[in-house]
């Protein structure tokens, strides 16, 4: 086992030029850090993926873990894939669909050169942890999804790479299956020691896995800071669209949802007891001012505003604790401004809650 | 994946004029067919069948053939590779000289390797000097004539199959650490394997007809060089109870394979 402390850490300056598009990215991981790369489709980020692997030569920029150099155009120093001991988990999992899960799993051990018995064992017992050892022998094309991704994440852990590359892992799974490898992602990448890079096009997945987040938006970084920051105070409108969204987290119980604040909020959709994410748009969150309580309204309480901030053609209103939810409105009405006490109501049709 | 069945009763209505031309198509090929069982002499098929020409041609058929089969995948498997693989100048050039021999007449081809393979040939002749080893007129000649022909088919068939592979399945296997020739034998030769066998399959079909290339770079010795094309070629002109005899045990050689294929690796698309 590598302590956290000997682990290598990430220096990359990624340059890619691909016809009109230019990927231009600089990127520093820590070890044992999860950074989640997330931008709309096309906007570089497995082109950023298959650089860092070693399967796309970089035109410009470097690559270093800890101290060896894996890609410096300049120096001319490129270190071919099966030197970079990056570990890859691809977008559709790319399991070898003539092997058995556990031959795929042992694949990179026997690459490196362990026996075939040994790496037979040591495939089994990773199956072992993610609970599939009874599908060691199946042929991998019969697996389901989530079993195909999980089988991904084992054929990639098993080589105990120095860096851990996730394009999209949860991206192709149904919403009960997401969920559930959520954690078990969670767990695993805590356990991995080296840098790890998590590339999505979905917010709930980055800010709950990640540690740090970089927007990516057509090849370039556009902001980077911890999930809160970038989801209280998003500096560009994609960002704000795409992740401004508000995530809570609370207890069902017939029907009602325990959040944070002391509150029970109630969604329009069925909601099986125990943990549940919630997600609010910023644009669902109603802000009334203090002398006009909403009528009628079920998801209503009163909030003090913390923070107005324009942002090109809308302004959002953070909220202050116990239930810090943005508000995005076109126009702030009156009594929006800092220190005001306003109410707050949701539809609970605009409360999208899934198990946590 | 298969796709989902469909379902089982269809109202397919084919044009009428589709239906004709469909069956004048099958009367082309089974026409012919029945001409060859209408005229077989079956109550002596037995002794012309076991019969020493006819026994010697088979023999050298099936060896000569499957030798080709195998040189061609020995060659051809690397030139698909090569050409699907690297990108380099003059790859529609080399493309166009592996491919020729599908349109050239074979009797030129034949003539083509005797002047480079001959004894008095370009490369015929120091061979010849250095080792007494003669490809013409020889069962070498055989095999060099029906690989010529013959691994056109492996190399166009294979050229497809690697075109089509997701690439990225050999990117995976080199992050999980695998070098170039694992990632070759190990993750690209298994997922073209279906496509490999059937390029091996028409390069063995091809080799076992070859008649043209044979008969004009290594003669009709029988025993030697004389094939079953060949030697139904010569028997029509002199007794054509054993060309018939000849035909039918090449119909059947040729039908128990594409039978034998069809479980095994056509099924398998």
């Amino acid at each position: 086992m590598v302590t956290p402390a000997l682990a290598p850490g990430l220096d990359a300056h990624l340059v890619v030029r691909r016809g009109g598009f230019t990927l231009d990215l600089p990127l520093r991981i820590a070890p044992g850090e999860t950074v989640a790369l997330l931008g709309p489709n096309g906007a570089g980020k497995t082109t950023a993926v298959w650089c860092l692997a070693g399967l796309l030569p970089l035109a410009a920029g470097h690559i270093r873990l800890g101290d060896r150099t894996l890609d410096d155009p300049a120096q001319r120093i490129f270190v071919p894939p099966e030197e970079r001991r990056a570990g890859v988990v691809f977008q559709d999992y790319l399991l070898f669909p003539h092997l058995s899960a556990a031959e795929n799993v042992a694949f990179g051990l026997l690459s490196r050169g362990r026996p075939r018995r040994e790496a037979r064992a040591a495939a089994l017992e990773w199956l072992e942890r993610f609970d599939l050892q009874d599908l060691a022998d199946a042929a991998s094309r019969r697996l389901s999804g989530g079993q195909a991704q999980q089988v991904a994440l084992a054929r990639t852990l098993a080589t105990s790479p120095d860096l851990l590359l996730l394009d999209e892992p949860l991206a192709a799974l149904d919403v009960t299956t997401r969920a559930r490898l959520r954690r078990s992602l969670a767990d695993h990448l805590a356990a991995h020691p080296g840098p790890r890079l998590l590339i999505t096009h979905s917010p709930t997945g980055a800010f709950l896995l990640a540690d740090r987040i970089v927007i990516l938006e057509e090849g370039r970084a556009t902001q980077e800071g911890t999930p809160d920051e970038i989801r209280r105070r998003p500096r560009t409108p994609y960002a704000a669209d795409l992740t401004g969204i508000n995530l809570l987290s609370g207890a069902a119980r017939a029907g009602t949802i325990a959040v944070d604040g002391g509150l029970s909020l109630r969604s329009a959709a069925a909601v099986a007891d125990g943990p549940v994410l919630l997600t609010v748009p910023p644009r669902a969150v109603r802000l009334h001012p203090e002398g006009a309580p909403p009528t009628g309204a079920i998801n209503a309480w009163r909030a003090v505003v913390a923070v107005v901030e324009p942002l090109g053609d809308r302004t959002r209103i953070q909220l202050a604790p116990p239930l810090p939810l943005v508000a995005e409105v076109s126009r702030p009405g009156p009594g929006t401004e800092p220190g005001a006490a306003v109410w707050v109501s949701i539809d609970p049709a605009d409360l999208a809650a899934q198990p946590g | 994946m298969s796709p989902d069945p469909l379902p089982a009763r269809r109202a397919v209505r084919a044009p009428r004029g589709l239906l004709v031309l469909a069956a004048v198509g099958l009367a082309l090929f089974v026409v012919p067919l029945i001409g060859l069982l209408a005229r077989a002499p079956w109550s002596r098929l037995g002794s012309l069948i076991t019969s020493p020409v006819v026994v010697d041609a088979l023999r050298l058929s099936l060896i000569s053939s499957a030798a080709a089969a195998a040189l061609a995948v020995a060659l051809g498997l690397p030139l698909a590779w090569v050409l699907a693989r690297l990108e380099f100048r003059g790859r529609a050039v080399v493309r166009g000289l592996v491919t020729l021999p599908l349109v050239l007449p074979p009797v030129v081809g034949g003539a083509a390797l005797l002047l480079a393979f001959g004894r008095r040939g370009l490369i015929g002749e120091p061979l010849y000097e250095a080792t007494g080893l003669l490809l013409p007129y020889s069962i070498w000649g055989v095999i060099l004539a029906n690989a010529f022909v013959a691994t056109p088919f492996l190399v166009i068939t294979v050229e497809g199959a690697l075109r089509h592979l997701d690439p990225r399945y050999e990117g995976a296997a080199a992050t999980l650490g695998a070098r170039r020739w694992r990632v070759f034998t190990r993750v690209t030769l298994p997922l073209i394997a279906p496509s490999l066998a059937a390029g091996t399959a028409l390069a063995w079909a091809r080799a076992l007809g070859e008649f043209g290339a044979t008969i004009t770079f290594a003669g009709n010795l029988p025993g030697q060089t004389q094939t079953m094309p060949l030697a139904v070629f010569i028997a029509l002109q002199h007794d054509r109870d054993i060309a018939v005899a000849l035909s039918l045990v090449l119909v059947a050689v040729s039908l128990a394979v594409l039978i034998a294929l069809r479980d095994r690796w056509w099924g398998r698309w």
